[in-house]
């Protein structure tokens, strides 16, 4: 039986959600909400996967007693000037009106009687988080999930989008797909179109492993332009598993060791110490470790007790956590909180997105971009993930719902599906070729050293694209596979090659530091001259990479930059 | 990594193959949960957390990777 001769369900809607996580669950119920019919499709299962499921649950949100211009500004800070602040200034404003939205669904907030029992987010001066009353992010997106089915919206699971579909007129009038555990075809027909597929990554996080950005690159292929292309967020974690709560060990006594049994942090930022922001943190160690100082570990022998149970009250996962803890213990005889043990840095996810107005409207006609998917600022701030992924997804199912209203269904260039679906199974003839985990492996090697994407260079990332561009001359057209999943890992492999190419690229492009950031051992300052800009990446007519700079407008903006 | 999931102990709910991120557990020809793409699981404990009977077992440690050094 020939793949391509399978079955094929077509499925129209008003308004087609790509991704379900918080960015596409909101963005699903916000357009049904307003009687859009709406198809959500998932390559797993919407609620139960993506970097949704695994966060914490911490929510930035302006209390109406809260000074918008002081969130704003902290928002602005932390990102050091590069952040759309008009942007930053609506998910604020928006804020407590989801908070309410998502009591009303079922989903509490931590109270104190009348008031809420917030914590100040890490790195800001006067931004508040808040937190579930039961339970973390899972929960929320479960009952997301559910709202969202209580407002007919269509819910495809395990089906993998692979390219968006065409209008004869240019515009985007869906997306196809493949069944990832029966193989079907899918087509879905739509007027609106959400990308809400999170932005993208190297498989370098464990609990984010299927961020590889075929969203956002799809949407390059059709036309859509890429914002941020040269930031990251690399996080420093266990070397041999998995944690959250880097930034918890820190705030409760726990400190940043070097194998000298040095308290480096002292030296790198001597006044926030181990309190220091995430990639400041990751920018000592790493400088430590080229120094021959590694392994690097968080000392937690010298925490009390008292320490130590305020960080089981405060780590939050959805129970992952207390029992890798336990079987730590059992299997490998140490305990997370009594034994150093090495922490290295791990790549988590890039900072990339579908460049979108405030309107999450991007410049492809029919295709709005909402969560992670869409470029919400570079500092990952606790609470600042859920709490823009809440608004963009709100912000794009309202408006993508509207423009469905106003607008026909619109007639498919089959010709274009065609090739998209030829493109997607012409790995399936390949002989003796590649093996697209290797291939990842492969890239991963270039990409994770310290001195690539940590501390950077000129030198470094011409080298590091040099060679990913030999590997993409000599092994990505030669990528093989014989079924549906490895042709999936093929797609996703093809993507993870072309955003490592244009963030090197990009990397290069901006010659400066934000320490925040961005990080180069060549351009240690920020430069408030020539790098006020944003960098975007679409598709040139020879089929490159097509790089421009746009001035950050903050004449728009309520805040600018002493220079 | 996922380690095993006794047979015995199972019962076929299916809530493993349902909750994995990774689609790493398929029911068998005896409707058992399987894991049949064992280097793809993401150690994130899901399908140990969530099954009824404890017959998934997951060792704590994830696939190893290339590192920063």
């Amino acid at each position: 039986m020939r793949l391509e001769q399978t079955h094929w369900e077509v499925l129209k809607s008003d308004v087609l959600v790509i991704g379900g996580g918080f960015g596409g669950l909101w963005a699903a119920l916000r357009a049904a909400e307003n009687g859009a019919s709406v198809t959500l499709v998932d390559k797993s299962f919407a609620g139960k996967s993506g970097h949704s499921y695994f966060a914490g649950g911490a929510m930035m949100v302006m209390l109406p007693e809260d000074d918008l211009q002081e969130y704003v500004h902290d928002i602005a800070l932390g990102n050091e000037w590069i952040v759309d602040q008009n942007m930053v200034a609506a998910v604020f404003n928006g804020s407590y009106d989801r908070l309410k939205d998502l009591e009303s669904f079922g989903f509490p907030f931590r109270k104190n009687g009348d008031e809420y029992i917030w914590t100040k987010a890490r790195g800001t001066q006067n931004v508040k988080n808040l937190w579930p009353e039961h339970g973390t992010a899972a929960d929320e997106v479960t009952v997301l999930r559910k709202v969202a089915r209580s407002r007919n919206v269509n819910i495809v699971d395990h089906v993998y989008i692979y390219d968006l579909v065409k209008s004869d007129d240019g515009s985007v009038a869906g997306a196809v797909g493949i069944g990832v555990r029966k193989p079907n075809h899918y087509l879905f027909h739509a007027k609106g179109v959400i990308m809400a597929t999170n932005s993208g990554g190297y498989r370098g996080h464990h609990l984010a492993c299927e961020l590889q950005g075929t969203g956002p690159f799809m949407a390059y292929d059709a036309g859509a332009r890429i914002k941020n292309p040269e930031f990251h967020y690399i996080n420093i974690r266990p070397a041999k598993h998995e944690i959250e709560g880097s930034g918890i060990l820190p705030a409760i006594g726990a400190r940043w060791t070097n194998a000298k049994g040095f308290h480096y942090m002292d030296k790198y930022d001597p006044v926030l110490k181990d309190r220091a922001p995430v990639l400041k943190i990751v920018v000592a160690a790493a400088k430590e470790a080229m120094q021959g100082h590694a392994p690097i570990s968080i000392d937690v022998e010298s925490m009390t007790p008292e320490e130590r149970e305020k960080f089981r009250i405060l780590q939050v996962s959805h129970g992952w956590m207390p029992i890798l803890f336990e079987k730590c213990k059992r299997e490998e005889g140490y305990d997370l909180l009594q034994d150093n043990i090495e922490w290295k840095p791990a790549y988590e996810a890039n900072k990339l997105g579908l460049d979108a107005d405030e309107k999450c409207r991007t410049a492809l006609e029919g295709l709005f971009a909402a969560g992670m998917a869409r470029p919400l600022g570079i500092n990952s701030f606790t609470g600042w993930s859920i709490a823009s992924c809440t608004w963009s997804g709100y912000t794009a199912g309202d408006n993508a719902g509207e423009y469905a209203r106003n607008t026909k269904l619109k007639k498919i260039d089959f010709s274009g599906l065609i090739q998209s679906r030829a493109k997607f199974f012409q790995p399936l003839e390949t002989e003796n070729g590649v093996d697209p985990d290797k291939l990842v492996h492969d890239l991963q090697k270039i990409l994770f050293p310290v001195d690539t994407l940590i501390i950077m260079s000129e030198t470094k990332l011409q080298q590091a694209l040099d060679q990913v561009l030999k590997l993409k001359a000599e092994k990505l057209p030669r990528l093989c596979g014989t079924d549906v999943r490895a042709l999936i890992k093929i797609k996703e492999t093809q993507t993870m090659m072309l955003s490592a190419e244009m963030t090197l690229m990009a990397s290069m492009m901006r010659k400066e530091t934000r320490e925040n950031i961005f990080y180069r051992e060549d351009y240690k300052e920020p430069d408030n001259q020539n790098w006020l800009k944003w960098i975007f990446a679409d598709k040139g007519d020879d089929g490159h990479i097509h790089f421009s700079t746009e001035d950050i407008p903050f004449e728009k903006y309520p805040f600018q930059p002493d220079f | 990594m996922i380690r095993s999931i006794d047979k015995k102990v199972c019962v076929g709910c299916t809530i493993c193959e349902m909750i994995c991120p990774g689609d790493v557990i398929v029911m068998d020809a005896e409707e058992k949960a399987s894991i049949k793409y064992p280097k793809d699981c993401w150690t994130c404990f899901s399908c140990e957390l969530a099954c009824p009977v404890k017959a998934v077992d997951v060792h704590p440690f994830r696939k190893p990777r290339p590192m920063a050094w």
